[in-house]
């Protein structure tokens, strides 16, 4: 009897924290630095999960390793499995094993804060990587331009949906995770683009609800019930590729599927078929390895002792309202004729892209 | 009411039932704490009233449709888990099994260009390899359900990562069979020829059963129950075909949207394979035996270890189903695929469905009706645009209210000796 | 009274690593009656029946079955044999029903499917032919019945497989009077049916109400087997308590001191 209760309050716990899984060091990388450098310190970056995006499993740690590699700068890259404690528990080990320059992936402002200001304490210099911690007081922020990434999506839905020539379209808004920063500044973003449409009557403003951890299935299951309280529904702004695809998917099935346009977020190799395919609107691509060199460029200037030069913007903090010293890169849209640029950029392969069912589409998209 | 004395059963006194009196039974039953599924049926009924009056889309033919496949997951994966719950124990990692069984077939599928009548059974397989692990650590090594079932969650969330990063983050599945399994629907006669097929199928059982026990002098159910039950079962199959064979398309212009969704008649064969399975043949017999009283069915001649490995065999192969499901749906996987709230929305069905948590009871139909009721608050709070910090609280609000009713039943009967 | 004994256990032997629990037992089951197994807690009760039912095996001895000489390694091989034991904790499953109970583990089938309608039958007749009328419906489940109606599917249970000789631990341990005395009745229409009957227990009452004969167990010794007819209620205390009794029983301690003749009625005994 007792068994049972246990189990079932286990259940739950499980259920309720699916990402308590203890952080293994996939993303880990240690290097001892092959003594190029002696004078620069070592740099700790603790990236956030492995599930909401696949750059921070693989694109990142690659990119920044081959940064810090190629200057001679010792790095340690952990990434945290997407469990806020173990996300504190890497920082103090960085920090008391004497990292000079701190970059982290915060994993919510909170902890993000907590980790930052201990860091400070211990004289570290910290950087904001990819999200910006709230009231964090982060030294540097390194990102794509987050509000810019939300217009580009905003205009490219209006950009489709004028090509279908609906009066009066009814917009549904999907947005990312209530907990990622991020997720309200492409919202900012994007309802900069849409509010005024809506306002003037272009658009008619639909449904609008955040999707919890960025969770696809739950994205699906949320605008499979936006869709059948309003059916008039004719185009969606997802916030990223996966959400873009659960909409996708539940489009199809009542065929809908490139009636409906669809925006995305991080060209992604689904996304980009999506999108050759016809059914996904466009794309927002953010070079990755333009975000990880500039981050790294800075970080090895911290752990060198030199002044960076190239934080030449800045980014206010909604919360704190002070000014963070940034450099902040452009996204760039994605549609069927730009596709190539992906490819050709190395961030996707052609084989992955152009499988045999898009084979006539690449073609089509002029990809060679 | 009359009853009518009848010496049966070779001398047996037994009391012949009437209409009346086998409600009677029933009733006394359920006030002796034996419930089964009635609450979850009451739930079912009074959530649907509830949605249905705050919004009227909740009861067309649309959203009904919806309902199956966004449930089929959670009704799958809690099918396999109540043998698991039979024996009193558990499965933590039904969840991310399903996961990582429809992350091999979505790889199978899409990276290594396999047809779905490969790629389906190499998950099967898959499914049932993971079941045979768990519960031969279970039975043999002896490490409690638990302990195991939580490793293998974090395991398989592990393996999940490392097997879908290696190919990008989300696989799209675009074999159209695979993602019209649980995304289209079969077409108008297919829907009224099974539906049929079914009402007459349930209507032969019953009367064969009632014919051989009347052929031995055994007592029978009442005639009018017998009627009642298929009557019933009939109404409600004929009139959800009605409803689901209804033009609900969108834009009916462009394209027609009917028929019963294809995920409807696999789950009716998985309900009526595994409830023959538990209700018909000795080794379902023997599931119940060593879940009530294990020290008793090992004096039996049962062999438990064996029955504790096939019930993990059984859970791990529901599972995998629940993710081909899941992966046909979303026509791709990711790797959360399983993750979030599956495993606990499962288990929740299991029990809301009426399966004690403590072993011995609980049977295959808890499964679906305890994952509609999950699917109905899903739904229906999706409509009203409730966030999904709301949903999770009031799913944990039912969830708790379905134990309670379990453990007050438990108590109850206990009081009145039926245990 | 049959003359030849159903079951014969002679000189048997059963050790735990150094600690000896039976010692050159004897023991006579005539079909037909009911030999009352007692002794104190720790007299090896529980091992000898074990030893029948298969559960142990014995480590030395003869077991003769229907006259012939035969070897029990598991409960299977007992079952087989038509031993059937009905243990104190009845090992019934309270979630299912009686016939359900009745058949565990032997069910009966056709093809795959079980023959539910046979197996109620018999269970019917089985019941019917230990004159068992008090159940309301043989669907019941065994939660809801009364300790005496446990008791007698657990009997029942053990009937139905035309066994020859039953063992019953402690039947009416937990039982109040009149379930007692139902379920006593029940184990004299056993013998009556021409079963031979081992029942134990520590109830001098059921022992005398019931029993055609007694065995003595003393520190793992048969003490004494001895027609019921023939003793007292006192006399079997004293077996019980202390081996020997008037010139019942073991031998004293010493050899020397050994009086009158030793009565043991048990064939084959004490040689």
């Amino acid at each position: 009897m007792r068994k049972g209760l246990f189990a079932l309050a286990a259940v739950g716990l499980l259920a309720t924290s699916s990402v308590a899984a203890c952080g293994d060091d996939s993303g880990s990388d240690s290097d001892t630095g092959s003594g190029a450098n002696a004078s620069a310190g070592k740099v700790g970056v603790i990236l956030p999960d492995t599930k909401s995006s696949q750059r921070w499993g693989t694109d990142d740690p690659k990119f920044l390793k081959a940064a810090f590699d190629a200057a001679g700068v010792p790095v340690e890259i952990q990434n945290a499995q997407g469990d806020k404690t173990q996300f504190q528990t890497i920082a103090d080990g960085m920090i008391s094993s004497g990292v000079k320059v701190l970059m982290i992936v915060n994993l919510d402002s909170g902890t993000g804060k907590a980790v930052l200001e201990k860091a400070k304490k211990a004289g570290i210099a910290t950087i904001d990587y990819d999200r910006l911690t709230l009231s964090g007081g982060a030294n540097y922020y390194v990102s794509f331009d987050n509000v810019k990434v939300g217009e580009l999506q905003g205009q490219g839905l209006v950009d489709c949906l004028a090509e279908k020539k609906y009066t009066k379209p009814v917009v549904a808004e999907l947005n990312g995770s209530p907990t990622d920063n991020n997720a309200t500044l492409f919202a900012q973003g994007y309802d900069s683009v849409l509010n005024p449409k809506y306002a003037d009557g272009t658009f008619a403003k639909g449904p609008n609800q955040p999707v919890p951890d960025w969770d696809n299935a739950q994205a699906g299951t949320i605008f499979e019930q936006m869709l059948t309280s309003n059916k008039n529904i004719k185009g969606v702004l997802a916030a990223n590729d996966g959400l873009g695809n659960a909409v996708i998917s539940v489009l199809k099935k009542n065929k809908l599927n490139g009636q409906v346009p669809v925006t995305g977020q991080d060209a992604t190799v689904q996304g980009l078929q999506n999108i050759l395919a016809g059914d996904q609107c466009m794309t927002v691509y953010k070079a990755i390895k333009k975000e990880a060199d500039a981050a790294s460029q800075l970080a090895i200037a911290l752990a060198k002792g030199e002044k960076p030069t190239t934080a030449t913007g800045t980014t206010k903090d909604p919360e704190s309202n002070a000014d963070v010293p940034s450099v902040l890169l452009d996204p760039e849209a994605i549609t069927k004729d730009t596709v190539k640029k992906v490819i050709e950029d190395g961030f996707v392969t052609k084989d992955a892209v152009c499988t045999a069912d898009f084979a006539k589409a690449c073609t089509d998209a002029g990809i060679s | 009411m009359t009853t009518t004395t009848t010496t049966t059963a070779g001398g047996v006194k037994v009391v012949k039932p009437t209409v009346g009196s086998y409600i009677n039974d029933y009733w006394g039953r359920v006030r002796g704490g034996d419930l089964g599924s009635l609450p979850a049926i009451l739930g079912l009924l009074v959530l649907s009233l509830i949605f249905g009056i705050a919004r009227d889309t909740f009861f067309s033919s649309l959203n009904f449709a919806n309902l199956f496949n966004q449930g089929a997951q959670v009704v799958f994966i809690a099918m396999g888990l109540i043998f698991v719950l039979l024996l009193g124990e558990i499965d933590l990692s039904a969840g991310f099994a399903s996961g990582v069984c429809g992350a091999v077939v979505a790889i199978l599928l899409t990276n290594h260009g396999w047809d779905w009548y490969t790629a389906i059974p190499v998950a099967l397989i898959t499914g049932l390899v993971i079941g045979f692990v768990l519960g031969f650590l279970v039975s043999k090594i002896g490490i409690p359900s638990f302990v195991v079932t939580l490793a293998a969650f974090l395991g398989f969330q592990g393996l999940l990562l490392l097997v879908l990063l290696g190919g990008g983050t989300n696989i799209s599945t675009r074999d159209e069979f695979f993602n019209s399994l649980n995304n289209d629907n079969l077409s108008v006669a297919w829907s009224w020829i099974l539906a049929i097929a079914a009402v007459v199928g349930y209507a032969a059982v019953q009367f064969n059963q009632v014919r051989s026990r009347a052929k031995r002098n055994l007592v029978t159910d009442p005639l009018g129950i017998v009627l009642l039950r298929i009557g019933g079962l009939g109404v409600l199959i004929l009139a959800a075909t009605a409803i689901l064979t209804q033009e609900r398309a969108i834009n009916p212009a462009i394209n027609s949207l009917k028929g019963v969704p294809i995920v409807v008649p696999i789950i009716a064969f998985f309900l009526v394979l595994w409830t023959f399975v538990l209700g018909r043949t000795s080794y379902g017999r023997h599931v119940y035996a060593v879940g009530g009283n294990t020290e008793a069915a090992r004096r039996a001649g049962i062999p438990v270890d064996r029955i504790r490995i096939s019930v993990f065999v059984i859970a791990s192969f529901m599972a995998a189903i629940g993710g081909i499901m899941a992966v046909s749906r979303a026509s791709s996987v990711d790797p959360n695929t399983g993750g979030s709230n599956i495993l606990l929305y499962s288990v929740g069905a299991a029990v809301i469905g009426g399966t004690s948590l403590f072993g011995g009871k609980g049977k295959v139909i808890n499964a679906v009706i305890g994952g509609a009721v999950i699917a109905v608050i899903d739904n229906g709070m999706g409509l009203l645009g409730f966030s999904a910090g709301q949903k999770y609280i009031f799913t944990g609000v039912i969830l708790l209210i379905a134990a309670s009713v379990d453990a007050l039943a438990r108590r109850r009967a206990a009081a009145t000796g039926n245990r | 009274m049959a003359a030849t004994p159903l079951l014969e256990l002679n000189g048997i032997n059963k050790g735990f690593g150094p600690v000896q629990v039976l010692h050159d037992v004897g023991l006579s089951v005539y079909p037909g009656e009911v030999t009352a197994l007692v002794g104190d807690n720790g007299a090896g009760k529980s091992t000898l029946v074990k030893c029948i039912s298969g559960i142990y095996t014995i480590d030395s001895g003869t077991v003769t079955y229907d006259g012939n000489q035969v070897a029990i390694h598991s409960p299977r091989d007992a079952s087989a044999l038509g031993i059937e034991v009905v243990y104190q904790d009845l090992a019934l499953c309270d979630n299912l029903d009686i016939v359900q109970n009745m058949f565990l583990g032997r069910e009966k089938k056709r093809g795959i499917v079980l023959d539910e309608p046979t197996m109620e039958q018999m269970a019917g007749d089985t019941l019917a032919s230990l004159s068992v009328r008090t159940v309301k419906s043989l669907r019941q489940l065994v939660a809801s019945l009364s300790g005496g109606q446990r008791q007698t599917v657990a009997i029942a249970k053990a009937v139905l497989w035309n066994s020859r000789v039953v063992i019953l631990d402690e039947p009416t341990a937990a039982l109040g009077v009149a379930q007692t005395a139902q379920v006593l009745e029940l184990v004299r229409r056993l013998a009556d049916n021409g079963l031979g009957v081992v029942l134990i227990s520590h109830n001098m009452n059921d022992v005398f109400a019931v029993s055609d004969r007694i065995a003595a167990l003393y520190l793992g010794r048969m003490a004494a087997q001895v027609k019921t007819t023939d003793v007292t209620h006192s006399q079997v205390v004293e077996l019980i308590t202390g081996g020997r009794s008037g010139n019942l029983g073991l031998p004293p301690e010493k050899p020397a001191d050994f009086g009158g003749d030793v009565v043991d009625i048990t064939p084959g005994g004490d040689k």
